[in-house]
């Protein structure tokens, strides 16, 4: 895994306000403070275009105060601060 | 809870017979000082199937004299050699007569286990380990009963009453693979008069290692359909499992039609958005679980799904797709199989009532394993 110290040092060192987040257990950065839902399957599976017809369920975990947790649906997006933690996967598996 | 539930909860093998009330392997000591076996038969007072007071005081033994641990006959409790045919069978030897102080017992718990202390307390002298409450297992013969052998966890837990929730239910489970077949392990355990398992794979290796139990090597080499090899497996303990050795398909709903809950436990591959529309319109009631598991680098991560949809309040159930492969992992881990499925038959009992339910409504939600936490998903 990345170092997240290393990931915020390097966004301090280029004078962005960058946040903190977690997409399936692993650091990314974000700069905007909303985050949506077509971004969170974006950081989940970089470099890959998603299959059109694939629902993912996208949940979140510590969010801005009052979205603690919940889940975002396609188009939606959620409020984060840093350490706001996102599931991604198709939970179609049994 | 009655005499004789308590008297089985405690141990003792008891059973009614044709009016008369029998109570199995009560150690006693002979004439010659060791310990053998013997059966009480007293006739039995009903209201309906309860056991009320006993009419007197008195019962048969079946066995040879009772004595002490020095062989000195139990004079205090015989009143007399008496031999009975009351059952066919079971032919009584002695007449005893422990009258307690108060004339008479107030019920058959107390009279069973007052006399078989009366003579068990001398074999105890002889072999510390002799006790009447043998938990014995009997084949239940009654065919209405739901399990092959009495369900003695309701009883002793004091929740049959609740369990008549379950009575005369049909249920289907879709799917037999993790998640569903720890779904029949649990639905399989409630008194549920039917459960019809639905697949067309086989049971092979791979399975074994996310399904409940321990499949013998045998039993892989004969490369089983998993709705037979389930089917086979639970009826050791439910009666009423069915075994359909077909995939579920848009058609097969007509079949459940009726039926009072379906559990969908399909796997990628399946038409699910298509046997979803069927059963909703068929107006079913049916839970979908499904779940995925990825490999973060550093440990897995993952998330297992529950969607409850019922004909008041439908859910959208997300379909699989066509994500490229290196999207598509097929890690699947036990626990995980185990909790979906725990979750689902959680759901199914709150929504019958078995559970008390304080919690707002929650049509779908997701377990993200990294996370920790029961997310509600919107619909």
């Amino acid at each position: 895994m990345v170092s997240t110290d290393a990931l915020t040092e390097l966004a301090a060192a280029n004078g962005s306000k960058m946040i903190e987040v977690f997409v399936n257990a692993r650091p990314h950065l974000v700069a905007d403070k909303e985050v949506s839902f077509e971004q969170v399957v974006a950081l989940a599976f970089p470099g890959q275009t998603p299959g059109a017809d694939t629902e993912y369920i996208v949940t979140y975990t510590r969010a801005q105060h009052g979205n603690e947790s919940g889940s975002l649906a396609p188009g939606q997006g959620i409020r984060v601060k840093k350490g706001t933690s996102f599931g991604v996967q198709t939970t179609t598996r049994s | 809870m009655d005499d004789l539930t308590r008297l089985l909860n405690e141990g003792y093998d008891v059973e009614l017979r044709d009016g008369y009330l029998v109570v199995h392997d009560v150690p006693y000591v002979t004439a010659d000082k060791t310990v053998a076996r013997g059966q009480f038969v007293m006739p039995a007072t009903m209201a309906g199937d309860i056991l009320t007071t006993p009419p007197d005081h008195t019962t048969h033994f079946a066995g040879s004299e009772p004595c002490d641990n020095d062989g000195r006959r139990l004079a205090k409790v015989i009143h007399g050699m008496q031999v009975s045919d009351l059952l066919p069978g079971l032919r009584t030897n002695f007449y005893f007569s422990a009258k307690p102080p108060e004339g008479n017992y107030r019920n058959y718990y107390d009279k069973v286990t007052i006399y078989v202390d009366l003579l068990s307390r001398w074999a105890r002298r002889i072999d510390t380990r002799a006790t009447a409450r043998t938990y014995p297992v009997h084949e239940v013969a009654d065919d209405d009963y739901p399990f092959a052998y009495r369900d003695s966890s309701s009883s002793r837990a004091g929740t049959t009453s609740l369990n008549s929730i379950f009575r005369g239910m049909r249920i289907a489970i879709v799917g037999l693979g993790g998640t569903g077949s720890h779904i029949l392990d649990l639905v399989a355990k409630s008194p549920v008069a039917e459960i019809h398992l639905y697949d067309g794979d086989v049971f092979i290796n791979h399975n074994a290692f996310r399904a409940p139990g321990a499949a013998d090597i045998n039993e892989l080499r004969a490369q089983p359909n998993k709705a037979e090899h389930w089917a086979a497996q639970y009826s050791r303990i439910k009666r009423g499992i069915i075994a359909h050795p077909t995939y579920f398909e848009v058609e097969t709903v007509a079949e459940v039609a009726g039926f009072n809950f379906v559990f969908l436990a399909l796997d990628d591959g399946s038409d699910r958005q298509g046997i979803v529309a069927a059963l909703e319109a068929a107006d079913m009631s049916f839970i979908d679980v499904g779940m995925g598991v990825t490999d973060t680098g550093a440990g897995l991560t993952g998330m297992v799904r529950v969607s409850t949809s019922t004909p008041g309040r439908r859910v959208p159930i997300p379909a699989g797709g066509t994500a490229p492969d290196e999207y598509q992992s097929n890690i699947q881990i036990g626990d995980l199989n185990a909790l979906n499925a725990a979750l689902a038959v959680l759901q199914w009992k709150r929504h019958l009532g078995f559970y008390a339910d304080m919690a707002s409504d929650m049509p779908a939600f997701a377990y993200p394993v990294s996370d920790n936490t029961i997310n509600r998903l919107s619909v």
